[in-house]
């Protein structure tokens, strides 16, 4: 087979003229907030070892963790660990067999959005005035 | 070749064995069994994260918490499970994005052996944080 003939066929879903719905969406949004999370397993590693061997990279860290960019990050964390976590329940529960007509799929889509929104406030809010 | 037997198998992939991926549903299953794991675990470590940072975060106070032998227990449980699922996680989204065979070969091997490096020196500090006197 020709490399033209390979790089002409048509790719799929034809991102271009694709109408997003939650279901997709929430979809993509399980995959990139994975990436983001493990992205951040490197810090807490990191937090880990500091908190070990090195008292003054640890206090680094906590000062970096009070900035704006820091708490900006810190909070999509947040959130995309709320978000994955109870996505990742959603998918549990589709493995065992629940759960799978479209309404059902439509209403535990709204739930894990409205959880990650209350748990991420309730976090910081926790963490910012208590 | 030794078949991998399983009631989430499909009947017919016990039959003739592991499948295209050659792996069975190894990978698929332990996903799942991470993802278990760490729904306790992981809000356990949330609400601990979230007290010492209402106590004020401090080294003194993160060495103090590890010294608790079920809070370096609980600890070493789930970053073992963490690194684990997420590198079963990116594998998923390297195969699926990078079409290229080279890059690809290089990112699975690179995130399998950062997460497995990242682990070990996770547990190092966690053991040594729980031993200090």
């Amino acid at each position: 087979m020709s490399i033209s003939v390979k790089s002409q066929r048509p790719l799929s879903p034809h991102l271009s003229i694709y109408k997003p719905q939650l279901t997709s969406i929430l979809s993509i949004m399980h995959r990139a907030t994975g990436v983001a999370l493990s992205i951040g397993t490197v810090l807490l590693a990191l937090w880990f070892w500091s908190a070990a061997y090195s008292p003054d990279c640890f206090a680094w860290l906590t000062a970096q963790a009070s900035g704006w960019f820091g708490r900006t990050l810190l909070l999509g964390w947040t959130a995309a660990f709320f978000y994955h976590l109870s996505n990742g329940i959603r998918h549990l529960l589709w493995d065992i067999g629940f759960g799978f007509t479209l309404p059902a799929v439509y209403r535990s889509g709204y739930t894990v959005l409205i959880l990650t929104i209350l748990m991420t406030g309730y976090i910081w809010c926790t963490a910012l005035y208590s | 070749m030794q078949k991998h037997v399983s009631p989430l198998n499909h009947p017919l992939a016990n039959a003739r064995g592991k499948g295209a991926a050659k792996s069975g549903i190894g990978h698929w299953w332990l996903q799942r069994l991470t993802a278990i794991a760490m729904i306790p675990l992981a809000l356990w470590f949330v609400y601990s994260l979230l007290s010492m940072i209402t106590h004020g975060l401090s080294q003194i106070g993160v060495a103090l918490w590890l010294q608790v032998p079920a809070n370096a227990l609980l600890s070493l449980l789930f970053m073992v499970a963490l690194f684990w699922h997420a590198a079963l996680g990116l594998q998923v989204v390297i195969e699926d994005y990078v079409s290229c065979t080279c890059i690809k070969f290089g990112l699975l091997v690179g995130t399998k052996l950062g997460a497995f490096f990242a682990a070990v020196a996770t547990i190092l500090a966690i053991v040594k944080l729980h031993f200090a006197a």
